[in-house]
């Protein structure tokens, strides 16, 4: 029987034969970067030929009888209402935009503005849901907003999701959140969660945080998870099943990929949140995504699946595939390390081999530094000690990753030297170094908690005459003055 | 001698504090960008995965495909013997970055443009005078006092009768931006204030505020500067609208973070003189500076 140590290795090495980009000891050829089509343009031009035509505008009839009709919603109530919306409904699909302008005319009255959007959550198509993420998007007053999520939410149908998803990245007013979030929920989406939790700590008004954290319980208990916390951290993990994708759901989140290829990075930024948001039901087509021919495209989408952690494994096959993709090889193998997987640790340590491009090899020790996975130790030891005095910026990418996995020793005091050495980011040994720490801390070790607290009196010190770099000198001094770190052991040694 | 923008542009103490570290990702692609002629003039940058400390590098402009180093010229002495590129001076080359927030497009529709006065001209001037010495590579711009005082001018003069008063009314002029005024950047702001000259210690009113918004803030209007443009404003007293004839004095500034804690006194918020106070201590950074002053009808009346 073959112990998981070689085994691992044997894995790492077939999974290095296609990865090796030169070398005359190589015997295999290299396979070929994986074929790339143009994915998005497809498969977006196959959607738009099952799209709805344009509605037709409402005739002068339908326009004379708007008005009253709107009378009718407002003053009506119950059943009565419902039938005057369904009226309006009725009046054609142009009455949409007719119903949008009004919600967003301050020139209404409130309620003639309500009674519009109330009909647009009766609205049978995505053009209603489209209205009124619009209004999420140019109303002034925040009980519009609010309104607009909650009849957002009455709209049985997930395409809109991605888009009010948006507005959580972009809404300043903790009560158009919760609507928000509880809309999301609806359709059976964890997306508004974190922002809820959020809101649970931040809120200035004590009854919103009260009021956010219940709706995130509740969010929980109907999902079976005992605390919102950890339904949040089951969701991150990619734990979570996702509602299923809908035809309507899938178009709007291969529009969102397709945003991933705009010029203006404002345009990227909504569609990296959104996408990450949208979690294991976008994860598929960003996995198909990164065979597209636009770089930009495969790029952004690595990012995304980077920023979705366990989410994104769906996605970890193209990953692995991408690795050998020149320009995308480094983004994919930081993305890879966070999505982990079997196959992640294996074909990490393969890309980390000194035979590969620069840029991959840093890009695999970054990505091994988000799997922290231990098995990968004797790899990330081997390379550190080949590279800690030629390369030193791989080195501290190689520490970071060791320390992830619970690694000590001269991981440590590699790492710690990074805090004040010239080319070298200081922030990412922090962190690392940090939760090292705050790991061992939390397991108990004697000296750790103390060390934690000292690590976090010095990061509260910023001001006058402390500033960044001050900071991470006296983190450095503590680091190496620290007893409970000299006696450090790996995790799990005797 | 404080790194200039671009050699900062991982490193500094604001793009630290305004992205968490670097824990907003989306700052990256710019902050440390692939060399733009592998990205290709014009096309957006992507982000690298190496050597990111080192900001936008010589690497970044200044590396071609092929293994060469582009100039503006060819030179064979130099260690790194620049081969000529005349892409490298092309408003374009530039625009992937900065045309994040349309400061290229800006600068195409101005008479900047029509004069073939470029980025180069303002942002990088030859050293002395003439190409033998090479172009400033310290990229100041509205990080640089003196170019924001060269950007806009601030006059001030009596309404007319035509106007229907006799108050103050204040102009500010882009007479030295080749594109808006701020520009590139959300977290930009200008603001004019103006005060009562009888009341040298007293609160400032806000007069006008030049900035593009954050996409959340769906209530403030653009009001960027126009290239070519200005702007005037009357001064007229907050409580009942009266134009304001006393002697006043005006003041505008530039912040880099567009938020004061009080908007009646700006003063507080001005980047300390002092250099070990970190002016970004505070939730609101102190990084204010005051671009121009004017007296309006006292004994140093400005015009």
């Amino acid at each position: 029987m073959r112990s998981e140590s070689t085994t691992r290795r044997l894995a790492a090495l077939l999974l290095a034969l296609p990865l090796a980009a030169c070398g005359e000891e190589k015997t295999a050829a290299p396979l070929p970067p994986p074929t790339l089509r143009a994915v998005v343009e497809e498969t977006r031009a196959g959607i738009a030929a099952d799209a709805p035509a344009e509605p037709e505008p409402l005739s002068q009839e339908a326009l004379d009888r708007l008005p009253d009709l709107l009378e009718f919603v407002a003053t009506s109530k119950g059943d009565l209402a419902k039938a005057g919306r369904q009226d309006l409904l009725g009046l054609g699909e142009g009455v949409i935009a007719k119903l949008h302008d009004v919600a967003l005319d301050q020139a209404e009255t409130d309620a003639h503005r309500s009674a519009a959007l109330a009909t647009l959550g009766d609205g049978p198509s995505g053009r209603a849901a489209a209205a009124l993420n619009d209004v999420l998007t140019q109303g002034r007053e925040p009980w519009l907003r609010s309104t607009a999520a909650w009849y957002l939410g009455e709209i049985e149908d997930e395409s809109w999701v991605p888009d009010a998803v948006l507005h959580l990245k972009y809404e300043v007013d903790g009560e158009v959140v919760q609507y928000l979030a509880q809309a999301i929920d609806k359709r059976g989406f964890v997306a508004g969660l974190p922002a809820l939790l959020v809101l649970s700590t931040t809120a200035a008004d004590e009854e919103q945080r009260g009021a956010a954290y219940a709706l995130a319980q509740k969010m929980a208990d109907e999902r079976g998870y005992a605390t919102p916390e950890e339904l949040d951290r089951a969701w991150r993990a990619g734990e979570v099943e996702p509602p299923p994708t809908t035809d309507g759901l899938r178009a709007s989140i291969w529009h969102w990929i397709s945003r991933l290829a705009e010029w203006q990075l404002r345009g990227v930024d909504d569609a990296r949140y959104v996408l990450v948001c949208m979690g294991r039901s976008a994860a598929p087509m960003l996995g198909e995504a990164l065979y597209d021919t636009d770089p930009y495209v495969r790029l952004h989408t690595a990012q995304v699946l980077e920023r979705m952690g366990g989410r994104g494994r769906p996605a970890a096959k193209a990953l692995v595939d991408h690795l050998r993709t020149p320009d995308v090889a480094p983004q994919a193998a930081v993305a890879l390390g966070s999505v982990g997987g079997p196959s992640a640790g294996p074909a990490l340590e393969a890309a980390l081999a000194p035979d590969q491009r620069p840029e991959l090899r840093l890009g695999a020790a970054r990505g091994l530094a988000l799997l922290a996975d231990p098995a990968t130790l004797e790899t990330l030891r081997s390379e550190f000690t080949r590279e800690r005095d030629a390369w030193p910026e791989l080195a501290q990418a190689v520490a970071e990753a060791r320390l992830a996995c619970g690694d000590a020793g001269d991981a440590v005091t590699f790492a710690t030297a990074c805090l004040d050495r010239d080319g070298l980011d200081p922030a990412s040994s922090g962190l690392a170094l940090e939760a090292w720490v705050a790991r061992r801390a939390e397991l108990e070790e004697p000296g750790f908690a103390d060390l934690l607290e000292a690590w976090n009196a010095i990061g509260a010190k910023r001001g006058p005459q402390f500033d960044e770099s001050a900071m991470w000198k006296e983190r450095k001094e503590l680091l190496g003055s620290s007893a409970a770190v000299r006696s450090a052991k790996p995790l799990g040694a005797p | 001698m404080a790194p200039g923008p671009h050699a900062d542009a991982w490193t500094g103490a604001a793009v630290r504090k305004l992205s968490g570290d670097f824990s907003n990702q989306d700052c990256i692609d710019c902050h440390a960008p692939q060399p733009i002629f592998v990205t290709g003039i014009g096309n957006r940058v992507l982000p690298r995965m190496a050597r990111r400390p080192e900001g936008v590098d010589c690497i970044a402009c200044h590396a071609m495909p092929d293994g060469r180093v582009a100039g503006t010229y060819s030179d064979e002495k130099p260690a790194c013997r620049p081969a000529e590129a005349p892409d490298l001076s092309r408003p374009e080359f530039c625009s992937g970055c900065h045309n994040q927030h349309l400061t290229v497009d800006q600068w195409k529709d101005s008479s900047w443009a029509e004069r073939r006065i470029t980025c180069l001209d303002c942002h990088m001037p030859y050293r002395d005078g003439t190409q033998s010495s090479g172009r400033d590579h310290s990229m100041h711009g509205g990080l640089s006092l003196d170019m924001l005082k060269m950007a806009v001018e601030l006059t001030g003069a009596r309404s007319t009768e035509a106007d229907g008063g006799n108050g103050w009314v204040v102009t500010l002029d882009n007479v030295g931006a080749g594109h808006k005024f701020p520009t590139d950047d959300r977290s930009r702001a200008a603001d004019l204030f103006w005060r009562p000259l009888s009341e040298p210690d007293g609160p400032w009113r806000h007069l006008h505020r030049f900035r593009s918004p954050y996409r959340y803030e769906t209530d403030v209007p653009d009001t960027l500067l126009d290239v070519d443009s200005k702007e005037s404003f009357a001064i007229v007293d907050q409580g009942t609208g009266a134009p304001v004839d006393a002697p006043i004095e005006v003041v505008l500034y530039y912040k880099r973070s567009p938020f004061y804690r009080d908007m009646s006194n700006p003063e507080q918020d001005t980047w300390p003189t002092d250099p070990s106070v970190d002016p970004y201590e505070s939730e609101i950074p102190r990084d204010a500076v005051l671009v121009h002053r004017i007296v309006l009808g006292g004994a140093d009346d400005a015009k």
